[in-house]
């Protein structure tokens, strides 16, 4: 069972400069993954689009600007928080952290993603290829 | 969501719109730049760069306006969350003060549970009455239909034939039907009982938009055969029949003869008659033809139109008149001077008592205003109490408003409670309002509490909230911080401005009691001069009851002479009975009246306009058992009935207007001029009230209800002077009528003084609304300037202890405390003065005719108020007048 589609993101798979059979990113990921990156600390926008892009090697990309909605959401529902500080260009930007509640969720979400992929990898693997 | 988050929530909920806009822009706008960057710094030429940027970070426009709407989304649903919040944290705050203080929590919430729940019993009356639509389809379409004279004299029933013509021309009115009551025995098994039985056009039902809900309505041909077929009220086929279900085509025994029940109409159903007040209608029968055209001159009939859709009242009326003006030039002989009113029926039927209703509905609000000055006092010289934790308050940051709504919410949580239990209170209220209503107020059956009455309760209760807790929640918001926490108390400006409001309050209250005190005191000197007054009569153990003579066997006035005679003889036998009398009218209830012309008056007797005189048919012990009084001649004796001309009485307006300064015994007069038949005045008796206390006596004569030629004795009340209570004799009464007759019924079983009292039943209960609403009101007010007095001494025992070091005595200190009651109290009185010239008008109708303004009557309101604010004063003045100067200087 598995508790991913309370999550609904905007995603979008970006054909063209990916290899052709480059996955379709699963609906609700792109949350996991943002509180995932932010584990580590906190960080802005621009720098959750990098780490997501470097994490996965490029295997998945994702549209940027549907990061935000997504940030907004979490923060909204108390994942996340933000605060605003001074980029190195000195101008003024917002850094998100994870919330105790964000660091619980990040838990469960990773125990039941691995669940799912576990129990689809089984439905997979028990039919010739 | 904890508290951190929460808070920072908040303080983003703070930025204006323009500037959460211009912050999303800003971080989308950054994360372009940054793309762009770093896409030059890998050596990317710049247009490409930003091009490419744009295609990874997608859309800016569609993902800004997704997040402007998420901000403002969220920014709404924080500000509600928080108002809720506060709201809550303002209620359970609000509760501990109440629970803290339980004294004066019990004392606002019993003083608005008074308000409160006067108002509200009144209110429902009022709508039962008066607002509820009648229960009839499209109620606002029914009217009344009288015949009335071209000089402005109205509302009498009309006459068949002109119902006929009337209804057949008409093009407003999309039907009307008419009614005549008449009391029906239901005879055959059981007791026999009387009803109220009415004859209809068969559309009557149809015109108010009801059918029988068992069998049917009656048609046309009930009209023209005479079918011996009624239709029957729910309430006489539950209670009479069993509710048998197999009634519809069954017989029923109704004056003696077998009728086919053809239908029963639904529960709560009555064919309303202005005439007859809370009485229904249990069996309908329908009118031959013929018994309707008959007779120009003779009005029988009450009429029911309802007019076409879209027609007003003032239309339909024109065209009835027009159409009486056609008759009156068809048929001059008897429609010269006629013509036609249209009335609604909803004003005709509640019109009257609605005003009244309101008029109490006022007074209650009078109160309810005193109500909440009272509880605006009280709550003021709390807030001065609390002058220090509303500084402190603001002094973390609180702003006005959010004081002022602490405060607010704190009043309407007391007016909540106190409305609930004024929702109590009416629950007992009206038992007690049920006891006292009169029975002449129309549509008593529909009086409850309902939803629209606790809304309105609930809305009062809102209201007074709002009323007496902006005052106070003003006053003390308006603190002066640092004076608060330095003092510990109020600026002397601050405390002087709430002193300032609350002697104003207590003034205004002064004003409000003055007028309903002075409205009470006009009422009551009414009600006591009119039930005071000599009504002609004696009704002390004078017992009465009805008798309907109904069917063949009476149609013979010697049957009907006959079982009178036996009756009465053996009503008479019964012990503990002085006299028995029978009159086809009581006195005080309005009555029959018609044209007399005098013999020694030729002139008189031929220019066919006789005086009008009121009359009664009676027995000859009637005058004894009613005990009035014989002024000249005798009394009538078995022989006037026999001889050629009738003997007959007269009462004294009679004997002074037909022959002024003339003996009238001897005298003889007729009812008719052609050909006379002569009546010879044996007696002269006092004047009986025959149209109510409130109206003059009339002139009225009493003939033998045997003389011959008139078709009388049918419906008479039998009249018993007895020794002791009188309702103890009447299983004994009715024993004797049916040992006479085994099927006659009696009914309308009253005592006179019983009868007498009905006829004041209405100012009763409005003069004893009145003077409760004044009673309390006096003492609410009396609460309010010991409060403020009190309040002042409190206050001033620095100030007290001043004078007294400086040689004041004792009484000078009492003095000038009360001078500080008596200076609020006369104020008041000034104001309620202007007020009592100000409601004169309203006031009226409620007094019978009584002046409105009674000079002696209003100083002594005023002189009751400034003992009130005198008595009031007097205990804090003699604390005042104790302080010892040494505690009171030190106490600084």
């Amino acid at each position: 069972m598995t508790r991913l589609p309370w999550l609904r993101t905007r995603l979008t798979c970006i054909r063209g400069t990916m290899p052709k059979n480059t996955p379709e990113l699963l609906k609700g990921t792109l949350d996991l993954l943002i509180l995932k990156t932010l584990e580590s600390g906190p960080m802005h926008g621009y720098a959750i689009a990098r780490a997501i892009e470097e994490a996965t090697e490029q295997a998945l990309q994702i549209e940027e600007g549907s990061l935000y909605p997504a940030l907004y959401r979490m923060t909204n529902r108390g994942l996340l928080r933000f605060e605003w500080g001074l980029s190195a260009a000195n101008r003024r930007i917002k850094s998100y952290r994870l919330t105790a509640r964000g660091r619980k969720r990040l838990k469960l979400e990773t125990a039941n993603w691995g669940q799912f992929t576990q129990a689809v990898a089984r439905v997979l693997g028990e039919q010739p290829a | 969501m904890s508290w951190v988050t929460d808070s920072w929530m908040r303080l983003r909920s703070l930025l204006s719109q323009h500037d959460r806009e211009g912050q999303i822009d800003d971080e989308l706008s950054l994360h372009v730049e940054m793309l762009v960057r770093d896409l030059e710094a890998r050596g990317v030429d710049p247009a490409t760069a930003r091009r490419e940027a744009n295609r990874r970070f997608g859309d800016v426009r569609v993902i800004r306006k997704e997040l402007y709407s998420m901000e403002n989304k969220r920014v709404d649903h924080e500000r509600r969350a928080t108002y809720f919040d506060e709201l809550w944290q303002d209620l359970r705050y609000g509760t501990r003060q109440l629970l803290r203080n339980p004294m004066f929590t019990a004392i606002v919430i019993g003083t608005l549970a008074v308000g409160v729940g006067a108002n509200t019993a009144v209110f429902s009356v009022f709508k039962g009455v008066f607002l509820d639509p009648l229960p009839y389809a499209q109620p606002d379409r029914l009217t009344y239909i009288w015949h009335g004279s071209t000089e402005g004299e109205c509302c009498g029933p009309l006459s068949g034939p002109d119902f006929l013509d009337l209804r057949r021309m008409t093009e407003t009115f999309e039907d009307i039907a008419v009614l005549s009551s008449r009391n029906t025995n239901i005879t055959g098994d059981g007791d026999p009982v009387v009803v109220l039985g009415a004859n209809i056009t068969p559309t009557m039902f149809s015109v108010l938009g009801v059918q029988p809900v068992r069998g049917r309505s009656f048609t046309e041909d009930d009209e023209l055969e005479d079918g011996h077929v009624v239709v029957l009220s729910d309430g006489l086929w539950h209670q009479r029949l069993g509710a048998d279900p197999d009634i519809i085509g069954s017989a029923i025994e109704l004056n003696r003869e077998t009728y086919t029940v053809v239908g029963v109409l639904p529960p709560g159903f009555n064919v309303p008659s202005p005439w007859r007040i809370n009485q229904m209608h249990d069996v309908y029968f329908p009118f031959a033809r013929e018994d309707i055209d008959q007779g120009r001159s003779s009005h029988w009939l009450l009429a029911i139109g309802r007019l076409e859709p879209h027609v007003t009242l003032e239309t339909g009326d024109a065209e009835l008149k027009s159409l009486s003006k056609s008759l009156a030039d068809q048929y001059p002989e008897t429609n010269l001077t006629k013509t036609t009113y249209v009335h609604s029926m909803h004003d005709r039927l509640v019109g009257r008592a609605g005003t009244q209703l309101i008029l109490l509905l006022s007074a209650a609000g009078f109160m309810l205003l005193i109500v909440c000055g009272n509880v605006a006092s009280l709550l003021l010289t709390r807030a001065t109490a609390r002058q220090t934790e509303m500084a402190i308050r603001s002094a973390v940051g609180a702003g006005r408003t959010r004081i002022i709504r602490q405060l607010l919410t704190e009043s309407m949580l007391l007016s909540l409670l106190g409305g609930v239990a004024g929702i109590a209170l009416t629950f007992w209220a009206m038992t007690f309002l049920r006891a006292s209503i009169p029975a002449d107020l129309p549509r008593v059956a529909n009086i409850g509490i309902d939803g629209a009455v606790l809304g309105f309760a609930l809305g009062i209760s809102i209201l007074t909230g709002l009323v007496f807790g902006l005052a106070p929640a003003l006053s003390a918001s308006r603190t002066n911080l640092t004076e608060s926490l330095k003092e510990g108390k109020g600026t002397p400006q601050s405390a002087s401005r709430r002193n300032l409001l609350r002697g104003a309050l207590v003034a205004a209250q002064f004003a409000l009691a003055l007028i309903l005190a002075n409205g009470a005191a006009l009422m009551v000197q009414s009600y006591l001069e009119f039930r005071g007054r000599q009504q002609g009569f004696d009704p002390g153990n004078v017992l009465t009851v009805n008798v309907a003579l109904q069917g063949e066997r009476y149609d013979d006035a010697f049957a009907r002479d006959d079982f009178l005679r036996q009756t009465i003889e053996r009503i008479a036998a019964i012990p503990g009975v002085l006299a028995v009398g029978a009159t086809s009218k009581l006195p005080l209830r309005g009555g029959t009246n018609g044209q007399v012309w005098i013999e020694d008056d030729p002139e008189r007797l031929h220019d066919g306009q006789g005086p009008l005189v009121e009359f009664s048919r009676v027995s000859a012990d009637y005058f004894d058992a009613m005990g009035i009084r014989l002024m000249a001649g005798r009394y009538l004796t078995a022989d006037d009935t026999a001889a050629a001309s009738p003997g007959t009485i007269i009462n004294e307006v009679m004997a002074n207007e037909l022959w002024p300064d003339e003996n009238p015994v001897g005298k003889r007069y007729s009812f008719r001029t052609d050909p006379p038949n002569w009546m010879t005045v044996v007696g002269v008796v006092q004047d009986v009230r025959q149209w109510g206390p409130y109206s003059r006596a009339r002139a009225e004569h009493y003939l033998p209800y045997t003389a011959p030629g008139w078709a009388s004795g049918y419906r008479m009340y039998l009249i018993v002077k007895t020794e002791l209570d009188p309702l103890s004799l009447v299983a004994a009464v009715r024993q004797a009528v049916l040992t006479v007759d085994k099927d006659q019924p009696i009914s309308e079983i009253r005592t006179m003084e019983g009868v007498l009292s009905d006829q004041f039943a209405g100012q009763r209960f409005n003069t004893m609304l009145v003077g409760i609403f004044a009673a309390i009101a006096l003492m609410l007010v009396t609460a309010g300037v010991y409060g403020v007095v009190s309040f002042y001494v409190a206050q001033s025992t620095h100030e007290i202890g001043v004078r007294m070091a400086l040689g004041a005595g004792r009484g000078r200190v009492l003095q000038l405390t009360i001078l500080r009651g008596l200076k609020l109290a006369g104020a008041g009185a000034a104001i309620g003065v202007g007020g009592i010239f100000a409601t004169t008008q309203v006031i009226r109708s409620l007094l019978f005719g009584a002046s409105p303004v009674d000079i002696p009557t209003m100083l002594g309101g005023v002189a009751v108020l400034l003992a009130v604010a005198v008595l009031a004063s007097i205990v804090p003045a003699h604390r005042a007048a104790s302080v010892s100067p040494v505690t009171a200087l030190r106490s600084e």
